[in-house]
């Protein structure tokens, strides 16, 4: 096992990261910003390192000073969390390179992953489904509407490169398409560097539905159920559960299966996320795999019992899993709220700013993800999420009482800052997510109807 | 500082006399001044041996590449070269050359005082005002991080 581990990331995961470490006895290095300097995960670990200034670009994302940083404190390893360099094969080559481990997929099963049209093709082959779509780069404004019109409307645009639910466009009309098609490349360009982009038919009401796997480097894999992240707004999760509610299980138990197959078919390493689209005719598609910790693995693990962390640090040491498919078992039903420093009245435009006032919920069955307490600032440099409420019950019922309950004990404020805490709790009270016959589209209608209610608030 | 705004403000205008008073009481001008809120703490640094401004700014903040820091004493004010970039800091631009800069010399602006190493890039240290090099605060061959200062520069013509 490693004896010192550096931590490229901040906030949340950061402190979460190097929790694992110190339960494992790893001594946990912490790289920040300027703008970090006076941050938990800062204060939490045995050694801290200043690698640049506010601008991500320019410290979390310097990959010359964070290498440099886990060469002059002797770290075995670097953990790159989610977002920042996590899925950067360069990133993870030049610590191979300097003889550092770096914890997550080899480079290049993150270059082919990274890249959703050859995942698209390579999952294909493994023989997991996909909705119609086209099967390169759409690089010529006739050809890519040609794709669409081939594929029928409503498509989803969306670039090669992209992740983290952006860089994607729907277009129903397919007068829309051209100008959608148009700017949707320069968005691509601006923000993964590459103009590539292919056209997928959109389900207008699908469940996201994704599959956390664990491979280890001896050829082992297994999946430890399934996440439900319907409620999104513009392709960014605000609520997630585990097991999916309403799935038939035997459905969730083939996703699972045909997650496992991918995984082994991309020489995958690591944990990873497979996720994908359920329809309600019952079948499922598959749409893109994250290669790295997600911001929700916590429901996973409340209701598995894994510390996917922990997995990923033992794995990325050469260890065996510690634990066979049939060895997984999953026990009541978790959800997670991701409480974000945003304005849902106005858009949910973020609204960084001091934190004067801070109470996290706690009691029974209740874990909050947080690195931000009273007199913590939160940065307009970095996002808005301010802390994961995860409760745990025994069935989705329970765990719901148990939400509604933790959100009223939660309390930040701060001048300027606003919470997504109350809108968070209409959409528990929403009667087809109180009946699981909720879509992906379900946040946007409760905005449309329903923001009068919260600004009164 | 955990209670509300208007307390914060209040906070800030009380500290900030507090702190003018300690320093009109103090015999020489402290380098450095650190002050915790929470349970209170004050802590003063003097460096012997030099005349040195107040530099009530005492973090680094965002320093580009090679340039020195304001400070807010009128009168005999120290400026900081900082390193650019997490690494090694050398006073040499090779292993026995001597060193770039020594105290006491006078650099310009642009000049080259030193280099630091990341992932066998070298990266120059570059002064940003002209002046006399007052003290070189870090060891030759020494690990650096971010913004840390590396040297202290007495500016010339300053006013």
């Amino acid at each position: 096992m490693f004896g010192k581990v550096l931590i490229a990331n901040r906030g949340e995961i950061a402190l979460r990261i190097a929790r694992a470490c110190r339960e494992m006895g790893i001594r946990v290095v912490a790289v920040h910003s300027t703008e970090d300097s006076d941050t938990a995960v800062v204060r939490y670990a045995d050694e801290a390192v200043c690698v640049g200034p506010a601008p991500a670009r320019r410290s979390y994302l310097n990959i010359p000073a964070i290498v440099e940083a886990a060469l002059r404190t002797g770290a075995d390893a670097v953990h790159p969390g989610y977002g920042f360099l996590s899925e950067d094969p360069d990133f993870a080559e030049v610590c191979a390179n300097n003889g550092i481990t770096f914890i997550g997929p080899p480079p290049s099963v993150l270059a082919s992953l990274g890249d959703k049209i050859q995942a698209r093709s390579l999952m294909s082959t493994a023989g997991l489904p996909l909705l119609p779509g086209s099967t390169g780069p759409l690089d010529d404004t006739e050809d890519a509407r040609a794709a669409a019109d081939g594929i029928g409307f409503p498509v989803i645009i969306k670039a090669a490169a992209g992740g983290g639910g952006r860089g994607m466009r729907v277009v129903h009309d397919p007068d829309d398409f051209e100008r959608a098609y148009l700017e949707t490349r320069a968005t691509a360009q601006v923000l993964f560097g590459s103009s590539a982009v292919f056209v997928e038919r959109y389900l207008d009401r699908a469940r996201h539905v994704e599959v956390q796997v664990l491979c280890d480097s001896h050829g082992n894999a297994i999946h430890l159920g399934e996440r439900d992240c319907t409620v999104q707004r513009r392709h960014q999760k605000l609520i997630e559960e585990s097991p999916a509610p309403g799935l038939p299980s035997e459905l969730t138990a083939r996703i699972g299966e045909a997650a496992v197959r991918g995984a082994l078919a991309a020489g995958y390493v690591g944990a990873g996320t497979f996720e994908f689209l359920v329809d309600y005719s019952g079948c499922f598609y598959f749409m893109e795999v994250n290669p790295r910790i997600q911001v929700e693995h916590p429901v996973t693990e409340m209701v598995t019992g894994v510390d996917l962390v922990r997995e990923q640090l033992r794995v990325a040491a050469g260890e065996r899993l510690g634990l066979r498919q049939s060895e997984v078992s999953r026990i009541g039903a978790a959800i997670e709220c991701r409480i974000n420093a945003e304005n849902p009245a106005l858009d949910f435009v973020p609204t960084p700013g001091l934190l004067t006032e801070v109470v996290w919920p706690s009691g029974p069955f209740v874990r909050v993800d947080t690195h931000l307490s009273s007199g913590s600032r939160v940065s307009s440099a970095y996002d808005s999420l301010l802390a994961k409420l995860i409760v745990v019950g025994a069935d989705r019922a329970q765990a719901l009482a148990r939400m509604r309950r933790a959100l009223a004990e939660l309390h930040v404020a701060g001048p300027g800052v606003h919470t997504t805490r109350d809108f968070l709790g209409q959409v528990l009270e929403h009667p087809s997510f109180v009946r699981a016959e909720h879509s992906t589209v379900l946040v946007d209608h409760i905005v449309t109807t329903g923001v009068g209610n919260i600004s009164r608030r | 500082m955990t209670e509300n705004a208007g307390n914060l403000a209040e906070v800030l205008d009380v500290l900030h006399h507090s702190v003018g008073r300690m320093l009109s009481l103090s015999p020489t001008t402290p380098t450095n001044l650190r002050v915790t809120a929470g349970d209170v703490g004050v802590e003063l640094t003097w460096q012997h041996g030099v005349v040195a401004g107040v530099n009530l700014a005492a973090d680094p903040g965002d320093p580009t590449n090679g340039h020195s820091e304001p400070v807010s004493a009128e009168d005999d004010a120290r400026s900081y070269v900082s390193a650019p970039t997490v690494g090694v800091f050398y006073h040499a631009p090779e292993p026995g050359a001597p060193p770039l800069v020594q105290v006491g010399q006078s650099v310009d602006s642009g000049q080259q005082v030193g280099i630091v190493e990341a992932m066998k890039t070298m990266i120059p240290v570059i002064a940003d005002r002209v002046g006399t090099v007052a003290e070189v605060l870090v060891p030759d061959a020494t690990s650096v991080e971010y913004g840390q200062r590396l040297l202290a520069i007495t500016p010339l013509g300053d006013d």
